[in-house]
């Protein structure tokens, strides 16, 4: 944009354009480095050992919150998960591996893991701990819709998707985990081939997504699931707090919090009435229902 | 002040920048004979763009009843009270003023340009007060003309009893008097595609643009301090996908893809090869209007004009054109226009943006840049019913 026409790009675009052409080792501004120092890059907190291991613990939660299937029944059979659970712990955090140690003790028979993850996070009794970020958000579903896009824009900036047949939302506790243990993992491959410039984009991805998404509702997460379950999930879910509370103090983050609601539904009642999702919330409740009278006439 | 070539005016309008044209320009056409006003496209922006805190007056897009709804209240009735005459002449020029025109004011002095002082008050206009912004449906479902009586029935076009709905979203207009008015030159046209945006870092909240915009899209979020407006949801269309409002819109009346200059219009036969279908609406068929060009912006927004509203309303609303587009829009529904026709039904049929269409046999097809995204045949299956029925003794105003 001239003075003599509007035609062009933002103003304050063509201000960091010409900052940047005064100061050759700043590269262009439309790229994923933008804010980012690339001469502070070297200096970003972290080494290639708990990249690694945060990545495997990232993954690790995405495979244990997921509905148990085969590959969580082969891991647990080998002792696989536990064992690698409390070694990428321990290498990241002494404490940390305490907490994880837990997860191995409250192994149980596969089949009635599926139903413990069955009465938390499956369908079958009606989602009894959401896994979802936007439930926990403040204000009605309808308008957090963006935290939605927000997400994938992190997934498609890393050209991530989600693969065909996971039919869940993007803000699912085991997608948005999945996603930091890529980057985690990208990490620790940037560091391995000395690339200042990646390492600096990929744990400011970590930092921003942490502090704007799983960072900000982690710990209702761990709350709900330990207020409704004693045994794997709970311990798993502490785990999970133990490593994004190191994380938050590693990368300094300071989320916003989420509200310490005491109960948490999937449906925000406030906009659908008492009814919840149950029929759609038209704002008649059970009990309005049963009064309704009927005279048996042939409703067609 | 530099003359700017308005060719929805015919002649050259004065302007506070000069001319200059983006490589491509963003455009869109609503036909208003299909829009229902579920306000599905105004929640489809609202829950995407603006819903935060700051925001809750704003809609990018809505949805008004005309003749007497509007949002801000009474944008379009007040800025036409203000100007003169706004006559057209026979060969379809505009003689009247411009909103930039309006007020008389000696633009070649360097003193009256925008960046040396606030030209709000020089703008045929006004600035919309906070009264103005509490009731987005106004007016809604109002009618106008005569009084209806318990046999009323409409035998002719022109309804004598008429409302009708207008969708509005930001014009991204060729000479965007919000940037024309900006004392800070905060905001701009994108080369690219011409997308009128406000650069958030350089907006200094000044407001000029609030009330030189004519169509009271540009908007101020007071909990930023920042004005804000449609952005055309150019991360979906810089992908080859329509807006939000579009792509929701249950009445399939929205078509967006790219619009040129009537000199460089695609003049080819969408009956033999790809063809680009805003420039076969506005410049071939003529069919679809920019919403009051009078006011000298060039919009890029374009109207198929509703056929059941009296035509001097249509005319101060939409130019000259409107009677031959009434007549093109009558000629489609008579089966003589298969080219519209398969366009028509082509809308609506693909989330992508359309940037060429053409006929295949008895199907009109929609491409993306060269790539097919849509197929729909040309005529849809439909039953006609009497418009009297003698059995009940009632007229039907919707026969099909």
């Amino acid at each position: 944009m001239s003075e003599n026409t509007i035609l062009g790009g933002p103003p304050s675009d063509t201000a960091r354009r010409s900052d940047a052409s005064r100061d050759p080792s700043h590269a262009a501004v439309d790229s994923p480095t933008d804010e980012l120092d690339v001469d502070e890059a070297s200096d970003v907190p972290g080494d290639v050992a708990t990249a690694y291991h945060r990545g495997r613990l990232y993954g690790a939660f995405a495979l244990g919150f997921d509905r148990p299937g085969d590959e969580l029944q082969t891991a647990l059979a080998a002792e696989a998960y536990t064992d690698d659970l409390v070694e990428s712990a321990r290498t990241i955090d002494s404490e940390i591996g305490g907490v994880a140690a837990e997860v191995g003790t409250h192994l149980e028979a596969f089949d009635a893991l599926c139903g413990r993850w069955a009465s938390l996070f499956g369908v079958e009794e009606g989602i009894t701990v959401s896994p979802y970020e936007l439930t926990y958000l403040p204000g009605p579903l309808m308008t957090n819709v963006r935290q939605l896009a927000d997400i994938r824009g992190f997934y498609d900036a890393f050209d991530l998707s989600i693969a065909p047949g996971k039919n869940d939302r993007g803000d699912h506790v085991c997608f948005l985990t999945s996603f930091t243990s890529h980057l985690s993992l990208q990490e620790a491959y940037l560091r391995l081939e000395s690339d200042v410039e990646g390492v600096a984009v990929v744990v400011d991805a970590q930092r921003r997504f942490l502090e704007d998404h799983l960072g900000r509702w982690y710990w209702r997460f761990a709350e709900e699931v330990s207020a409704h379950d004693d045994g794997f999930y709970a311990a798993l879910s502490d785990l999970l707090s133990a490593l994004v509370e190191y994380e938050i103090e590693r990368l300094e983050l300071d989320p916003t919090w989420v509200p310490d609601d005491p109960e948490v539904t999937e449906w925000n009642e406030d906009v659908f009435g008492d009814s919840g999702r149950s029929c759609g919330g038209c704002g008649l409740n059970d009990e309005d229902v049963d009064q309704l009278s009927w005279d048996g006439g042939d409703p067609s | 002040m530099p003359q700017v070539e308005n060719w929805q005016l015919g002649r050259e309008v004065e302007f506070p920048y000069e001319e200059a044209r983006p490589e491509r320009q963003w455009g869109a056409m609503f036909d208003l004979n299909k829009c229902i006003e579920c306000q599905t496209c105004t929640l489809a922006c609202k829950t995407t763009w603006t819903h935060e805190e700051g925001q809750e007056h704003m809609f990018w897009n809505n949805v008004e009843t005309k003749p007497y709804g509007s949002h801000p209240v009474g944008w379009d009735k007040r800025l036409l009270e203000e100007m003169d005459s706004m006559e057209w002449d026979d060969d379809g020029t505009y003689e009247g003023e411009t909103i930039f025109e309006a007020g008389g004011t000696d633009w070649d002095d360097p003193e009256n340009h925008p960046t040396e002082r606030g030209i709000g008050g020089d703008v045929a206009g006004f600035m919309p007060g906070t009264d103005d912004w509490r009731y987005p449906n106004l007016g809604e479902d109002e009618s106008a003309g005569e009084e209806m009586e318990p046999d009323t029935h409409f035998d002719e076009d022109t309804h004598p009893i008429w409302f009708f709905y207008l969708p509005r979203i930001c014009n991204h207009c060729t000479y965007a008097a919000c940037a024309g008015g900006c004392p800070v030159q905060a905001i701009y046209k994108r080369e690219e595609d011409g997308v009128v945006l406000i650069d958030p870092e350089n907006c200094e909240a000044r407001l000029v643009c609030n009330e030189t915009c004519p169509y009271k899209k540009a908007q101020f979020n007071y909990a930023e301090g920042i004005s804000q407006k449609c952005v055309g949801c150019y991360p979906k269309t810089e992908e080859g996908k329509a807006p939000q409002c579009f792509e929701n819109c249950l009445g399939k009346i929205r078509l967006h893809g790219y619009i040129n200059h009537p000199d460089e219009a695609d003049t080819s036969d969408p009956s033999e090869e790809p063809t680009n279908p805003l420039d076969f609406l506005v410049h071939q068929k003529e069919i679809a209007l920019p919403l009051y060009p009078q006011f000298g912006l060039e919009p890029n927004v374009y109207y198929i004009p509703p056929i059941t509203a009296p035509i001097d309303y249509l005319e101060q609303m939409f130019g000259p054109g409107v009677t031959d587009a009434i007549d093109t829009y009558q000629a489609i529904r008579d089966g003589e226009e298969p080219e519209l026709e398969g366009l028509l039904n082509l809308m609506g049929s693909t989330e992508w943006s359309i940037t060429e269409f053409e006929l295949d046999g008895d199907e009109a097809v929609g491409y993306y840049e060269g790539d097919e995204v849509g197929r729909v045949p040309i005529t849809e299956p439909r039953v006609e019913r009497e418009r009297y029925d003698g059995d009940e003794n009632v007229y039907r105003l919707d026969v099909t």
